[in-house]
């Protein structure tokens, strides 16, 4: 009894070494969301570098500033020493090559829905030795949106339009997380139909398809307002305009919540004088 | 050309490549530089004291080492592609661009980074085959173009380069609105930069460069006479059909291996040829030796200062070149020539 | 007498289809000086492209020591005519280094200028009164200079035959003359000089033998005292001027 005991505490032993060896101490990440999560996970201490967009939480500004995923400073990474780098979709094709050839092993999560995010979070969870903690938060993920969608049921659908840029006038398609939240927050993305996630838009169909909510994400409330020829739309007419943060909207990580509760609030509020 | 003179310019070079060594954005003491770089010559390895850290000497041996080399090697073959333009076309103002390699390399890129390379067909390492075969189609297509009466002729050349330039830049914006997806990469590679290239694209740019810059030493007595006319160069004994062919195909070929390379690095090709022309005139076996070492250093120094000046963020090169080699070219320009002979 | 040069029906047309130059017949002796006139158009500098070489007739044959001028290498025709045309580029040389130039076809491949190359820009250069613009770059220079100093490469070359297109054009009337003595001392030494000039009295007073062009046709060949008269100056030229005789050497001299 005694010999297994002892057997079996040194299996234990050596298998938590094991375990140890495999969890990467010495962390880069190469995007705001990635930093983001790997704090979410409970492995923020071990984070070593960032890029210079990574601003939540706060902890993560005081790591060293490697560059971002498009101007990256292969320099200073190397000198962080690290043993693992993580990036996501952002992350240029060239930039990861190079880094495969320093034989520096790199992950890359890129996920395009809110239940790939929540997936991302496993696989990210497992790469840096905190599964668990990755289940946990993706369960978390789970629960709390559908308590929010079960908020958003609304007798019809509203008609959204959602605008990233207005010259080109550019708005959201299915394959962005943007059009998910919208069709989850039980909008109608007059958009919805376009063939790509990104598509640069006709403002006569905007006009023609007489959105009841307009949301903007360039800041250009004033500007949007004063167009002449939106005039004859119902969220103008409304006052049914808003302007958000879009950087909530587009970070893959558990806070892409925060974002739908804004959403169904803002929602919740078109039609009211 | 006197023995001393080259010696000091070949000591200059080095000079400058152990400087531009020494720098970048994670400080690494002098005397370790100097150390990981001695203890890679054979003969030198027993004397040093190997005491730094893994990641100094990955650093200096494969992120900065390969860089410095590189930019000498395409500073040295854009110059001297200008030089083979502006001879051939008998235009001051010609660049080794101007008959499509940059637009034909960037269409050729623009394509593999959006069509080919994310369908996992072909490695990004073969991204500078995409670029270099894009070039020359271009170059293949300008030239047929630029025929008029079965020759070659300069003016229209140049105006069929432009045209041609024109339509193939329009189809890259072309190209990046329909593919929207990996937009990241292709303004990377377009804004012409030395970041991120190793060993492996030194290895690509070199023989290039090398073998055009032998070949263009040996076509330079021919391009002296062509300058004086097509029919004064006939009457002086040189195929001047054949001659313009040769030095297009050469030239083009070393900006396109340039190109491919790096992206995009302007300024270097038109301003080096020019400026040195200025200084130590028209003939044509100096003209290409000068710029081969000054279009080299150039560049090294340009792309030394994109990388430190405002570390961690890199400058894209071509902002150096232009600011540093503009002001410089206008004084030369008011400054007139200074060339006057021995 | 063996003809240097000899046109055989050669006609011309460059790619737009009317002959610039129509079945010409023309022979040229050794050691002679040759003047080519005629109105614009007429075909001149075509004609000096086609003895040059440059431009190959589509009908007839270019012969040179009785020999077509097609059964010669590049290399070696470059050693024996030397051409200067109507207009020349000018890149920052040094007036040296260019006369060199026409040292070119006598160099290897990789070879440099040797002694006897030096010696001869040289001389050419004091025979055409540059030699203290050896160093001056050419492109600082006048265009009379400059001209002279185009000369003085063509001279270098040493070639038994210099074809000249309008090669007085800049020059001040002291250089016309001496350009048009030193050419006539060439021919002295063996040279055949084909020239193409618009001034008529330049070619009446220092041409042995003068072609005549009109619409691609030679209208006339003889020494300038039987062809220049005044008939024939206003078929070809059309205007009606005088012609008398020069005092002291009794050739042309046609008065505006």
């Amino acid at each position: 009894m005694k010999r297994n005991m002892i057997l079996i505490l040194i299996l234990l032993f050596v298998l938590s070494i094991g375990v140890a060896q495999a969890a990467p101490e010495r962390i880069v990440s190469l995007a705001p969301s990635v930093t983001e999560n790997l704090f979410a996970l409970g492995v923020g201490d071990r984070v070593v570098g960032v890029t210079s967009w990574c601003d939540y939480p706060e902890a993560a500004r005081s790591r060293t500033v490697i560059g971002d995923a498009m101007n990256l400073n292969i320099e200073l990474l190397l000198s962080l020493e690290p043993d693992l780098i993580v990036g996501d979709s952002t992350l240029v094709q060239s930039h990861l090559e190079s880094l495969e050839a320093f034989g520096i092993p790199t992950f890359v999560i890129g996920p395009s829905t809110i239940s790939e995010v929540q997936a991302s979070l496993i696989d990210l969870g497992e790469a840096v030795g905190a599964r668990e903690k990755g289940e946990e938060l993706a369960r978390a993920m789970q629960v709390r949106q559908e308590e929010l969608v079960l908020r958003a049921q609304r007798p019809a659908k509203i008609r959204v339009f959602l605008e990233i840029w207005n010259e080109p006038l550019m708005t959201v398609g299915p394959g962005s997380f943007m059009h998910e939240l919208i069709v989850l927050a039980g909008g109608e993305n007059i958009a919805g139909d376009s063939p790509t996630a990104w598509p640069v838009f006709s403002e006569e169909l905007v006009i023609a398809r007489d959105p009841e909510l307009v949301i903007l994400t360039s800041f250009n409330l004033e500007e949007a307002l004063s167009r002449s020829a939106w005039q004859v739309m119902t969220a103008m007419k409304n006052g049914d305009v808003v302007e958000v943060n879009p950087d909530l909207y587009s970070r893959t990580t558990p806070r892409l919540l925060d974002a739908l509760a804004e959403l169904i609030e803002i929602m919740d509020s078109v039609g009211i004088q | 050309m006197k023995l001393r003179k080259v010696a000091l310019i070949v000591i200059l070079i080095l000079a400058v490549v152990l400087v531009a060594t020494a720098l970048g954005s994670v400080h690494i003491p002098l005397r370790d530089v100097l150390g990981i770089l001695a203890s890679r010559i054979p003969g030198l390895r027993g004397l040093v004291n190997a005491d730094w850290s893994q990641a100094r000497e990955v650093i200096v041996l494969r992120v900065r080492l390969p860089r410095v080399l590189l930019a000498l090697v395409i500073g040295g073959g854009l110059s001297v592609s200008g030089v083979l333009f502006q001879g051939s076309l008998r235009n001051p103002l010609a660049d080794p661009y101007i008959i499509g390699v940059s637009s034909g390399a960037s269409l050729g890129a623009t394509a593999g980074l959006l069509f080919f390379i994310p369908q996992g067909l072909v490695g990004f390492g073969s991204l500078p085959l995409f670029a270099f075969a894009g070039a020359m189609l271009a170059t293949w297509i300008v030239s047929r173009l630029g025929r008029q009466r079965g020759r070659l002729e300069p003016t229209t050349l140049i105006l069929a380069g432009v045209a041609v330039s024109a339509v193939l830049t329009a189809m890259v914006s072309l190209l990046m609105v329909l593919r929207i997806q990996n937009l990241q990469d292709v303004y990377v590679w377009l804004m012409g930069s030395l970041s991120g290239r190793g060993w492996q694209h030194l290895a690509v740019a070199t023989p290039y460069v090398v073998v055009g810059v032998v070949l263009a030493l040996w076509l330079a007595k021919d391009l002296n006479v062509y300058l004086l006319g097509e029919e004064a160069a006939h009457s002086l004994g040189i195929d001047v059909q054949r001659l313009q062919r040769l030095v297009l195909i050469i030239g083009s070929l070393v900006a396109a291996a340039c190109v491919a390379v790096s992206g995009v690095i302007g300024f270097v090709g038109l301003m080096v040829p020019h400026a040195l022309r200025l200084l130590v005139g028209a003939e044509h076996r100096r003209l290409i030796f000068h710029s081969l070492w000054v279009g080299g250093i150039f560049l090294l120094v340009a792309d030394t200062l994109a990388r430190t000046v405002l570390s961690p963020t890199e400058l894209p090169v071509g902002i150096i070149t232009a600011c540093v080699g503009g002001p410089f070219f206008i004084y030369l320009m008011k400054r007139g020539s200074g060339y006057h002979g021995r | 007498m063996v003809d240097k040069m000899r046109l055989a029906g050669v006609t011309y047309s460059y790619a737009s289809g009317k002959p610039v130059l129509e079945s010409l017949d023309l022979r040229l002796q050794p050691s002679l000086f040759y003047g080519v006139v005629g109105p614009n158009g007429a075909g001149k500098s075509t004609l000096l492209k086609l003895l040059d070489a440059y431009l190959k007739p589509q009908e007839g044959t270019v012969f040179l020591n009785e020999r077509p001028l097609d059964s010669y290498s590049l290399p070696y025709l470059a050693r024996e005519i030397a051409m200067i045309p109507q207009h020349s580029h000018y890149f920052p040389f040094t007036v040296q280094e260019m006369v060199l130039l026409g040292r070119t076809p006598f160099y290897t491949r990789l070879g440099r200028p040797s002694e006897a190359d030096v010696e001869i820009a040289k001389e050419a250069m004091e025979v055409t009164g540059t030699g203290h613009l050896a160093s001056r770059l050419v492109s600082d220079l006048s265009g009379g200079e400059r001209q002279r100093v185009t000369l003085a490469r063509a001279f270098a070359q040493r070639t038994e035959v210099l074809l000249l297109d309008e090669p007085t054009t800049h020059l001040d009337l002291e250089y016309q003359i001496s350009t048009c003595r030193m050419l006539k001392n060439r021919t002295e030494e063996g040279v055949t000089i084909i020239a193409v000039l618009h001034d008529l009295n330049l070619v009446a007073s220092f041409c042995d033998y003068v072609f005549v062009l009109d619409k691609g046709n030679l209208v006339t060949e003889g020494c300038p005292t039987n062809v220049f008269t005044p008939d024939l100056i206003e078929d070809v030229f059309h205007v009606a001027v005088p012609r008398l005789n020069h005092p002291v050497t009794g050739r042309p001299v046609i008065v505006p």
